[in-house]
């Protein structure tokens, strides 16, 4: 099959641009209520909850977060998983934080690296997938292990401290009084919502979710394509894990844990589907800000954290709920 | 009246302290040199911040936070993560109990050096900062409260090699965390008291727990087999002391355990014989007398930086005692020997 064939057969524009938009909006439609819902009740519970420096520390406490739902949108999408998210925030902080303490690295070259480290992972669950024929859950929950074990024998479980203030202001500096680390998040949302719907890597990777097998066929290089979903994902994880590192200000090799849950959370409650082929960017990041401002909200509202969990479990539910019936309404 | 009050107080420590047979740690102040507040004229609401939210320990650092705002007529709100390594969440908590407008904030630091920054923003903001069990490095807050955890250690120590070693033999360590002040400070404090006796040896290095009573089973299990001579395992907190407890247990072994904390299966352990010593804290006071604190800040009164909460070390013979009960219900407020 010729180029052009190929790309007609993913071409999505065909579909009248105003039912793309309205298909768009209802995706993402459960979030956004929930989000409005949440402000005006918050808001009403403790005025301060509506304050500009509460929406800073919303904005920061986000971030990491909607980071990690980015990367898990586009394998959630190619119908796979990755539980390995959290301890490779963990590993990546801690290979951060040492080459910048210990071994005297520019924080600039540390994050370089750091990130080049994500995407070796990445590529390890990727060929796990694709060559091994490991699923993914299992690729990524031995992953898990393996980061986990690997950032504890990086210092034998000790933390690392002192890192310089330049490299704090990652997460402390402000543009527009906007704290940075938010910025990181929203210009790589932003780039990876045109590569999920404008370019022909996010088409794939969309079209692999639906049906590996029909998008094989159409000649899709089905393969490469999931290791590159994966490597991208890796290196997403090691940005996250450099963002929790300027946040904290301290390396330890047991952080991160569960926050790949948070963002498998993000995705779904945003529209996204376990099942693939859906998914979109700007729908998991209202997933992580929901849960953040569930977080915050709750706090400021003086309602226990023990009911904020149940109300994130619920919520959860009800995502994929609300999701189902829209579908059998249809 | 306030001095009589003061000095029955240091009285009534020096009486814990010295059923232990335990040198008093003289260098920092004991929680009843705070003055006892008045009740304010205003309703404050105050937050308390803890490592996790659903260990036994914080709950009892809960309790006496409650107790306190009972009797003073002020709130306190219970925040804390799910688990006690999520850094990030906690350090949320911080800032958010900051924006959200709260009088005065009660906070265990996950970590010494991390939580420094929102601790600084909530002075910055005139919001009064009481620490409790696990401190910032440097000492920030206006007043920390917590055992003395090297003392502590190094005491229990002394009382192992004294009593169950007869000075010779073979020890080996299990600590709960290799991150916290705490998981830092026991094992420290426990090698000191060993130094003075020659003829005692550590074997191995420190095993780490991570607050999972089976990983400490694991660990104690293949300690048993390792070092056949061994005589002492300590555990550095309940749930590192529980998990060597059910070793030497089921091995049938003749070791014997000490540790830290008490929660109602160690108490049981303890009746048994199997742990042999546990030094107890004062969780319940820590939150109480945290709350005192940071009532007296708000009334204008200095507070000294570092206050030393009592421990009392619990041992199969003096379980049956009145100052055993009052230490135990430190954890269980509704603790009956009878039951």
């Amino acid at each position: 099959m010729d180029q052009q064939a190929r790309t007609a057969a993913l071409d999505v524009e065909t579909i009248p641009r105003g039912r793309m938009l309205w298909r768009f909006v209802r995706q993402i439609a459960f979030a956004l209520i929930s989000i409005v819902v949440l402000v005006v009740a918050f808001g009403v519970l403790n005025p301060r909850f509506l304050s500009g420096g509460n929406w800073f520390h919303i904005a920061q406490q986000v971030a990491v977060i909607a980071i990690l739902a980015t990367g898990q949108t586009f394998i959630i999408a190619t119908a796979g998983i990755d539980i390995s998210q959290g301890s490779v925030v963990a590993l990546s902080s801690m290979i951060c934080a040492i080459a910048i303490v210990d071994a005297h690295m520019s924080s600039g070259v540390a994050i370089v690296l750091t990130l080049a480290l994500g995407a070796v992972i990445g590529a390890i669950i990727g060929l796990s997938v694709v060559v091994l024929g490991v699923p993914p859950f299992i690729a990524t929950l031995g992953m898990l292990a393996v980061a986990l074990g690997a950032a504890l024998l990086t210092t034998n479980g000790t933390p690392v401290f002192g890192l310089p203030n330049g490299f704090q202001e990652i997460s402390q500096g402000t543009v527009l009084g906007f704290p940075n680390m938010a910025w990181i998040a929203v210009l790589l949302a932003l780039f990876s919502a045109y590569l999920l719907n404008k370019t022909r890597f996010g088409r794939y990777t969309l079209a692999i979710g639906s049906n590996a097998e029909a998008a094989r066929r159409v000649g899709i290089n089905v393969p490469r394509h999931l290791l590159l979903v994966y490597v991208f994902g890796g290196i997403v994880s090691s940005l996250a894990g450099v963002i929790y590192l300027a946040y904290t200000a301290a390396a330890q090799p047991t952080s991160g844990a569960n926050y790949e849950l948070y963002a498998i959370a993000a995705v779904v409650i945003g529209g996204g589907s376990l099942f693939g082929g859906v998914g979109t960017i700007l729908g998991s990041i209202l997933g992580a800000l929901l849960m953040t401002i569930l977080k915050n909200g709750t706090q400021l509202a003086g309602i226990s954290p023990y009911v904020e969990q149940v109300i994130l479990g619920i919520v959860v539910v009800g995502a994929v709920y609300v999701d189902n019936l829209r579908r059998l309404l249809r | 009246m306030k001095l009589r009050k003061t000095l029955l107080g240091a009285a009534a420590v020096a009486l814990l302290v010295g059923m232990a047979a335990v040198p008093a740690m003289a260098a920092a102040p004991t929680v009843h040199s705070l003055p006892v507040p008045a009740k304010p004229a205003k309703h404050y609401h105050f937050t308390l911040i803890t490592k996790s939210n659903a260990s036994p320990y914080w709950l009892a650092v809960r309790e006496g936070a409650d107790a306190a705002a009972k009797k003073f007529g002020v709130s306190v709100a219970f925040e804390a993560p799910a688990s006690g390594t999520d850094l990030a969440g906690q350090i949320g908590m911080v800032n958010n109990a900051v924006t959200g407008g709260t009088d005065g904030i009660i906070l265990a630091a996950q970590n010494p050096q991390a939580l420094l920054k929102p601790v600084k923003s909530a002075l910055a903001h005139h919001i009064p900062v009481v620490t409790v069990d696990s401190g910032l490095s440097p000492n920030i807050s206006d007043c920390f409260l917590a055992t003395s955890n090297v003392g502590a250690a190094a005491a229990l120590a002394k009382y192992t090699a004294d009593h169950l070693m007869g000075g010779k033999g073979q020890y080996a360590i299990v600590d709960f965390n290799h991150t916290a002040s705490t998981g830092i400070a026991r094992p420290k404090g426990f090698m000191l008291g060993m130094k003075s006796y020659p003829h005692i040896k550590k074997m191995g290095p420190i095993q780490y727990s991570n607050n999972d009573v089976s990983a400490g089973l694991r660990i104690a299990t293949t300690m048993l087999t390792q070092y056949p001579h061994l005589k002492v395992i300590f555990g550095a907190n309940d749930r590192a002391a529980l998990g060597p407890a059910e070793a030497v247990q089921r091995a049938h072994a003749k070791v014997k355990v000490v540790g830290f904390d008490a929660d109602l299966g160690e108490i049981a352990l303890v009746k048994a014989g199997i742990i042999q010593a546990s030094i107890l804290q004062s969780p319940y006071d820590m939150g109480y007398y945290a709350v005192v604190a940071l009532l007296d800040k708000l009334d204008g009164k200095t507070l000294p930086k570092r206050i030393n909460t009592p421990y009392f070390l619990l041992t199969p013979k003096n379980l049956g005692s009145s100052q055993a009960t009052a230490a135990i219900r430190q954890y269980a407020p509704k603790y009956n020997p009878a039951g």
